[in-house]
């Protein structure tokens, strides 16, 4: 059997030396063994010669795109392991930015629910260095947003800081009896309450049975809150300005 | 890092087109499907790029063709029904591939275009195929063929002269047919 086995060898050059020369004394004395070397050599050639050539530039052209798409898909991933502390770092700087940012700003809405404790008192309102001046007119006048609050008479004020907002609470007084005013800063909008028909910019809602109506001026939330008609403290509203 | 990568792939792609047919004529050969044919050369192409970095620089379509191979070994075979009758014949006697007649095959085979010739071949069972395929055709060594088909030199050997004896057979019968050689004449 290896003796076939050496001839294809032979034909295929896969013999050296001693093998190579030992196959070729054989083909040589040897008519069955030069026949068989003739036909291995006739049908690789005709192999060689006759096989088809494939078309395949698409398919080429196919792995061409898919190599492309690899060296894409190396060059994220390689900027992603070469970045990615960095990357992870800026990440944790921007969600502690907001968290910090969060933390100082509030958020940016009143509930009527606040309203109510604010108003009533259940709220307490931590002091700050300015509050309970001496001169109560002398702190409305002097305030950085100042109230006009021409026909009232302002009977308390508490000021400070609820929750991270600047929060004043006013008694005031007219002929018709007395109404509370919060004033916080820091407000986008008001939850909880509904557009005042009729009144443009001013909301309503009730709390305990009693009134509120609440409008928002340069950033800060004014609620109005007393035993009266929604259209009576608009009009009340109406009165009292906020300047700068 | 960059430029060097762009470079790499260019290297790649210009060894790669240029051994491409052969890849995917191998391809087409064994799958006989033209649809697993494109899929096989073009996941050995992908995976051959992706290993270039190993590739030892002597015989780059000896190396892609063994990518190849065991591509097809691995996947494509076992998708194939049937018996594998290369495996059943392996140990069997080996015959010579030269018949006992007075007509050169050089004669008989010269007519034969290159269609009998492909059709001949996928005739051949696998195993067998693919060592021709791999020698006759794509031109490998015997070690490059054992390192493809994983199997030892003797095997190759072995199944070269077992397959070539089934092919010469097979473009024996379609000489006959196209009257390249008259019935009742051994060669």
């Amino acid at each position: 059997m290896s003796d076939w086995l050496d001839i294809h060898a032979l034909a295929d050059g896969q013999l050296d030396g001693e093998e190579r020369r030992r196959a070729e004394e054989r083909c040589a004395s040897d008519a069955s063994s030069a026949a068989e070397l003739r036909s291995v050599q006739t049908l690789k050639d005709t192999l060689r010669y006759k096989a088809e050539p494939q078309t395949c530039a698409k398919t080429w052209s196919r792995c061409r795109d898919r190599l492309a798409e690899m060296d894409r898909a190396r060059r994220v991933e390689s900027f992603v392991g070469k970045y990615a502390w960095g990357l992870t770092s800026l990440f944790l700087v921007a969600i502690l930015g907001a968290a910090l940012f969060n933390q100082s700003a509030g958020p940016r809405e009143l509930r009527t629910g606040d309203v109510a404790k604010l108003v009533s008192g259940v709220a307490q309102i931590a002091p700050t260095r300015e509050a309970m001046p001496e001169d109560m007119k002398a702190w409305i006048r002097n305030a950085p947003l100042r109230l006009e609050m021409n026909g009232f008479q302002v009977q308390m004020l508490d000021q400070g800081v609820w929750q991270g907002r600047h929060i004043a609470r006013f008694r005031l007084v007219d002929r018709a009896g007395a109404l509370a005013l919060l004033v916080v800063r820091g407000v986008d909008s008001i939850d909880g309450v509904a557009p005042l028909a009729g009144r443009s910019g001013y909301f309503a809602g009730t709390m305990d049975s009693m009134s509120c109506v609440n409008w928002l001026d340069q950033g800060v939330s004014l609620s109005l809150v007393g035993p009266r008609s929604f259209e009576e403290l608009a009009i009340v509203a109406d009165s009292i300005r906020l300047s700068r | 890092m960059l430029f060097g990568r762009r470079n790499a792939r260019e290297a790649f792609e210009r060894e790669a087109e240029r051994v491409f047919p052969s890849v995917f004529g191998t391809a087409l050969r064994l799958t006989r499907s033209r649809e697993d044919a494109e899929d096989l050369t073009q996941e050995a192409v992908v995976r051959a790029y992706d290993a270039y970095d190993r590739f030892d620089g002597t015989n780059f379509k000896a190396w892609v063709l063994r990518i190849l191979t065991n591509l097809y070994i691995n996947r494509y075979r076992q998708k194939q029904r049937g018996p594998q009758i290369g495996s059943l014949e392996e140990e069997g006697v080996l015959e010579p591939v030269a018949a006992d007649g007075t007509e050169p095959d050089r004669v008989l085979f010269d007519g034969l275009v290159g269609a009998e010739v492909e059709d001949a071949l996928r005739q051949v069972p696998e195993d067998f195929r693919l060592a021709v395929i791999l020698s006759d055709i794509e031109g490998l060594s015997y070690q490059e063929i054992a390192d493809a088909t994983s199997v030892p030199i003797g095997t190759v050997r072995s199944r070269l002269a077992r397959g070539r004896a089934i092919l010469r057979r097979q473009l024996e019968s379609y000489a006959k047919e196209e009257g390249y050689l008259k019935e009742g004449t051994t060669e």
